[in-house]
């Protein structure tokens, strides 16, 4: 290594959103090592979570990812539901599913536009970002706020759907379906993104699965695994099949996420068809005592809480377990190989969260 | 499968009770879920059978975590004031399991990196937060705390809200007057309700 150069890739730079710094070591202009650096944005959530008491946690955990929020709430929520032996109302798992799918949309529109970006496509950035902003209208319409929304409760929801919010998101989504197709179609058939993406940053379904992948990113790699098939909320009773792309590379992962906005839209619309009647939530009396675990699927992979009650209002131990953690190995084991050129858009293909990731 | 020496009667005790006798402490059904209590020297051969079993194939590792348990005062499973929860998946059977080790402070968990390449990371934020070694994965670096930050804050004596900013120079922040006893003669009554800062 004495003749190589090393590079430190971040924890500012122009294509991260967030800080993470990647010590990269060149040989010419080719990747021979990488090495991670983490910890600039952790908060100690984890920690906090057994000094709040377990009903505070759903707005803690809202706070760990700005863009997936309400989803952590969602699996925080199941959790604490299996410790405490509840179950949520059908309508409230209705609209759990609602607002969930709305909210992977615009994470995944969100990574579509930040990887055009990538690649100096300012312009598709932009278009992408004002789709993704009629998304975050609607979660304002019907939640009230844009991006932590607050839904979610231990024993269902805190807001409802009426009929007329329905109205206008299913007046709303075929619209925004047309043009993120529009733009979604430009951009995997596009020449050059096809030279920047293709075959670059290639994770063989074996190696995904040695190194624990998730998300969009195992699924780039052909292995169809979603949280969704398990059928938390009401994800059993709608119709379901997970989105995979056999090579593994990067544009893979990005088409992956391309076909999951038109799947999310979708399954909102038909969440939005099924809606029954009912109560938005379950009272419940008693303190968690026990430990479950709770899996969901966020935009970016498999969401892990596992919740340990002890009896009191405290948790013993609230632990999260966050997709982008399980793919950073993958990140570091294909890095190598690369030419630096690829370091920005081969990282940013996993969709990378640190503030979940340092939590 | 009728036996009457198995606590679960599942596939995955009778397999290990049969190929390292003595490696189980515990096995039982909570929620759903099944739980393996594995003795700590053994839980890389018990790891590796779990993976390699062709019945088995638990190739996923999902994550592990660590528990402090020094202010639990419930039912136990092991004994120990730590434990590290290793979650894995078989894609083949569609099923999730948990194995416990428990371990103390000055002990040694075998690292379970040569097994499953994923649980470094997990296991190297497990030594971060809570200082649990693992054996084959030493760390001298900080994971996610900063370098020159002392103690392990998920600890259950490590206070939250007492912590001062620790900057080296005393014009740019609350300085510390000795980096290496940061809360030395300071109370946290009041803070967190306690005293003890032990673990710093």
């Amino acid at each position: 290594m004495s003749e190589g150069t090393s590079v430190p890739f971040g924890p500012q730079h122009p294509v991260l959103p967030e800080p993470i710094q990647l010590r990269i070591s060149l040989e010419d202009e080719n990747v021979v090592q990488a090495l991670p650096a983490l910890g600039y944005v952790h908060r100690g959530i984890e920690k906090a979570g057994e000094l709040n008491d377990f009903q505070q946690n759903v707005f803690l955990v809202e706070r760990v990812c700005g863009i997936c929020s309400s989803i952590h709430a969602l699996a925080y929520c199941l959790a604490v539901e299996a410790v405490l032996g509840l179950e949520a109302p059908k309508r409230a798992s209705y609209l759990r599913v609602v607002w969930m799918e709305l909210h992977r949309i615009h994470s995944h529109l969100l990574y579509l536009g930040l990887l055009a970006e990538a690649f100096g496509f300012e312009s598709l950035f932009m278009e992408f970002w004002r789709v993704r902003e009629r998304v975050m209208d609607l979660l304002e319409m019907t939640a009230g706020n844009r991006v932590i929304i607050s839904v979610c409760t231990i024993g269902g929801v805190r807001r409802d759907i009426d009929a007329e919010q329905a109205r206008a998101i299913r007046e709303e989504l075929p619209k925004l379906r047309d043009e993120a197709r529009r733009l979604v179609d430009s951009l995997l058939s596009d020449y050059t993104v096809r030279q920047r993406t293709v075959g670059k940053g290639t994770i063989p379904a074996a190696l995904a699965l040695e190194l624990g992948a998730v998300g969009p990113t195992l699924r780039g790699s052909g292995v169809a695994q979603d949280m969704r098939m398990a059928g938390y909320a009401a994800y059993g009773e709608l119709e379901f099949r997970p989105v995979t792309f056999p090579d593994g590379d990067t544009y893979s992962r990005t088409a992956v996420r391309a076909e999951e906005v038109f799947q999310s839209i979708d399954l909102v619309l038909a969440a939005l068809d099924n809606l029954p009647e009912g109560d938005l939530k379950v009272g419940f009396k008693g303190r968690p005592e026990g430990a479950a675990l709770a899996r969901v699927e966020a935009p970016r992979g498999e969401l892990i809480y596992m919740v340990v009650g002890n009896g009191t209002k405290n948790l013993e131990r609230m632990r999260v377990r966050v997709p982008t953690y399980a793919n950073i190995p993958a990140l570091l084991t294909v890095l190598p190989g690369c030419e630096f050129a690829d370091v920005p858009v081969v990282t940013l293909s996993i969709d990378p969260c640190i503030s979940c990731t340092e939590r | 499968m009728a036996d009457a020496t198995l606590q679960t009667g599942s596939l995955e005790e009778r397999k290990i009770r049969e190929a390292l006798p003595g490696a189980l402490v515990k096995a039982k059904v909570h929620k759903g879920d099944l739980f393996l209590c594995v003795r700590r020297e053994q839980i890389r051969e018990v790891a590796s059978l779990l993976r390699n079993d062709p019945e088995l194939e638990y190739k996923f590792f999902s994550e592990c975590l660590g528990v402090d348990y020094s202010r639990w005062d419930h039912e136990r499973d092991l004994d120990g004031r730590f434990e590290v929860v290793y979650n894995l998946l078989s894609l083949k059977l569609n099923k999730r399991i948990f194995v416990k080790v428990a371990v103390d402070d000055g002990q040694k968990v075998p690292s379970l990196v040569p097994v499953y390449a994923g649980a470094e990371y997990p296991e190297r934020e497990i030594w971060d937060l809570f200082g649990i070694v693992f054996e084959g994965n030493e760390q001298s670096q900080r994971f996610l705390m900063p370098d020159d930050w002392v103690g392990h804050p998920l600890r259950k004596e490590y206070p939250l809200g007492g912590e001062d900013v620790l900057f080296a120079e005393g014009d740019r922040g609350p300085a510390v007057e000795d980096i290496a006893m940061p809360h030395a003669g300071e109370s946290f009554e009041g803070k967190t309700g306690t005293e003890d800062v032990s673990g710093r």
